[in-house]
């Protein structure tokens, strides 16, 4: 499993690690979907296109996670999977997939308020990108 | 890192580089110890290294691990020199505390608990994603965020004494709509009248013992007489004013010179356009949060009747205060012998004003301002009141509740195999929740002790205790 979650006092996060930048910022958005429901009820039946920037790459993933958290917070809709097209340090473009919540399909765990960048910073140690993330639940 | 104790409810942090001002922590030897073990203090070094900060980097007793700030944090900055960061302020813009007393007694209600806290869980809207009785529409909401509880109270959601009793009466002024982006109006529109989940809820109880028969009686409160606490906030539309605003600093901060230890700390000079938008949007947040727990009590207000067959005057329920703990406002203080004009963050803190201070109400001006101090769900609450210590020492602040001591995961580990509801009903709790996962995450050993919080708070002088409320029913979003 390449992430990990931390337990916070008052919220919760996860620790999460990959070998390239790409997988690492798919992998915590799959995270931040297990952290919220049971990701293996979730069916693809959306598309949704994104694009983000971030003055660089540690603010691109907050800002990333932000808007995956949008579709939840603001749309009712969770995410199955996300496919990351284009990657640098500052944007980002992907394809996400998602269902909107059903309450007789979907289980909710965690209710996660917003994603903070406390202590966030990516940083790559031999061949591996590793972050934490803290939210605010 | 350097910690002496000053006093028994008093600790400092030296200053040091990069530090401002030193930090200083309102404590008690019970609770100490606890905090030292977090990276609590380091959180409040931090802060202590923001442009433009007044004297000190303070904590209250319930002091616990944020992000960028602490919460039980209070900061004060300088109107022209300083800063002002929506970190803190926290996501939760006007989370806040509302007490509503009742001319029912325990043994009126007894009879009826049951139905009462199943009625309140039935009708009052609460948990994740819930959505309000009223559906306003765009230009709506707007007049809310401008307005604040007052335009509610206009709708029939009150009486206009309500707002009399509501800290800054419900509406902070410079309240600006135009601030608040399309997201957070959208997310406020389906909102308005909600609990929330998580450490949110409404709360059932009698007041159990008085320490201040006269300050107690000024607050309308009785021995042995039902009350109603309300802890909620300004729902998604809070979050995302305050996300916007962060993602918005984040990105200009490093133009501004200004160097942040955490990014969570991102802040702008109160004095720029950016930091004045961030002022007025999170003004309209406060705003709504007054306006949310006014419809929550309006709601609460009607089951009460119905549930319990009784007419409004028959209940005589009515405001003893509305504070929140999540703000930031432009007062005055005095410091270093002269008033100045000043921005307190309070993050997990509420203002204690105290006797005579123009900010308060005719009802209790003369006794100072009444502070609710919520616990966990199984001990107490308390009532308390603002002092001249508060207005010396901490910008006339306090403490906010319990604090956490224990992760959620923790707690969840802790409450295995328990029926926590159970133990609870045999204290003389009843409690409704929408999952076991709320309740185990917010399980009273998961909270300091709010007793030994509001014997630190009252020890150094900074609120004084009134009242204690026991509860004796809970619901939880």
């Amino acid at each position: 499993m390449p992430y990990e979650v931390i337990d916070h006092t008052a919220d919760t996060g996860i620790r999460v690690w990959a070998g390239t930048p790409t997988g690492l910022f798919a992998e915590a958005c799959r995270a931040m979907f297990e952290l919220i429901t049971d990701n293996y009820r979730v069916t693809p039946v959306k598309t949704e296109k994104l694009s983000v920037e971030g003055i660089d790459q540690t603010d691109l993933l907050i800002n990333w996670l932000r808007e995956l958290l949008m579709l939840w917070s603001a749309d009712r809709e969770l995410v199955a999977s996300a496919q990351i097209s284009e990657l640098s340090d500052t944007n980002l473009r992907a394809t996400v997939w998602t269902q909107p919540f059903d309450p007789e399909k979907h289980v909710l765990y965690t209710d996660i308020k917003a994603v903070t960048y406390h202590g966030a910073e990516i940083i790559c140690r031999h061949g591996h990108w590793e972050t934490s993330v803290i939210f605010d639940v | 890192m350097e910690i002496n104790k000053i006093n028994d409810y008093l600790w400092e942090i030296p200053q040091s580089r990069p530090m401002n001002v030193p930090a200083r922590i309102y404590s008690s030897d019970a609770l100490i110890e606890a905090v030292k073990k977090e990276e609590t203090f380091k959180q409040l070094v931090n802060v202590a290294q923001l442009p433009g900060i007044v004297k000190y980097a303070m904590a209250m007793p319930d002091i616990h691990w944020g992000y960028g700030f602490p919460i039980g944090g209070v900061a004060a900055f300088e109107t022209e020199n300083g800063v002002i960061s929506p970190g803190g302020v926290g996501y939760d813009i006007n989370c806040g505390v509302r007490l509503a007393a009742t001319g029912l007694n325990e043994k009126e209600i007894r009879p009826k608990l049951a139905d009462l806290a199943t009625a309140i869980y039935r009708d009052i809207p609460s948990g994740v994603g819930s959505t309000g009785p009223l559906k306003l529409t765009e230009k709506q909401l707007k007049k809310v965020l401008s307005q604040g509880s007052p335009r509610i109270i206009d709708q029939g959601y009150g009486d206009a004494a309500d707002a009399d009793h509501t800290e800054e009466g419900g509406c902070m002024a410079n309240a600006d709509p135009g601030a608040v982006s399309n997201r957070a109006v959208e997310r406020g529109r389906r909102q308005l009248g909600t609990l929330g989940s998580g450490n949110h809820f409404m709360e059932i109880g009698v007041v159990d013992t008085i320490y201040d028969p006269a300050v107690a009686d000024a607050f309308g409160l009785r021995p042995g007489h039902v009350t109603l606490l309300i802890h909620t906030g300004s729902r998604g539309l809070g979050h995302q004013v305050c996300d916007d605003f962060l993602a918005a600093m984040t990105k200009k901060v490093h133009q501004t010179g200004i160097r942040i230890p955490d990014r969570q700390l991102a802040c702008m000079p109160i004095n720029s356009a950016g930091g004045r938008a961030y002022y007025n949007a999170m003004a309209c947040a406060a705003n709504f949060a007054w306006a949310n727990r006014q419809v929550l009590m309006h709601l609460a207000r009607d089951v009460f009747m119905e549930t319990l067959d009784i007419s409004p005057r028959e209940l005589a329920m009515h405001l003893v205060y509305d504070v929140c703990h999540n703000i930031a406002k432009i007062e005055t203080h005095v410091i270093d012998g002269r008033q100045r004009e000043v921005c307190v963050h309070r993050k997990g803190a509420t203002r204690a004003f105290a006797p005579g201070h123009p900010a308060l109400n005719r009802a209790c001006r003369d006794v100072g301002q009444p502070i609710l101090i919520p616990g966990d769900m199984g001990t107490a609450s308390y009532v308390l009141v603002g002092t001249q210590e508060a207005m010396d020492q901490t910008f006339g602040s306090t403490c906010h509740g319990a604090g956490r001591v224990m992760s959620r995961k923790a707690a969840k580990k802790a409450a295995k195999g328990r029926s926590l509801a159970q133990e609870l009903e045999q204290q003389g709790v009843l409690v409704r929740a929408s999952g076991k996962g709320t309740m185990a995450e917010e399980m009273p050993e998961a909270y300091k002790n709010v007793t030994e919080v509001v014997e630190a708070v009252h020890g150094s002088g900074i609120s004084r205790k009134v009242a204690k409320l026991r509860p004796v029913a809970v619901v939880k979003g």
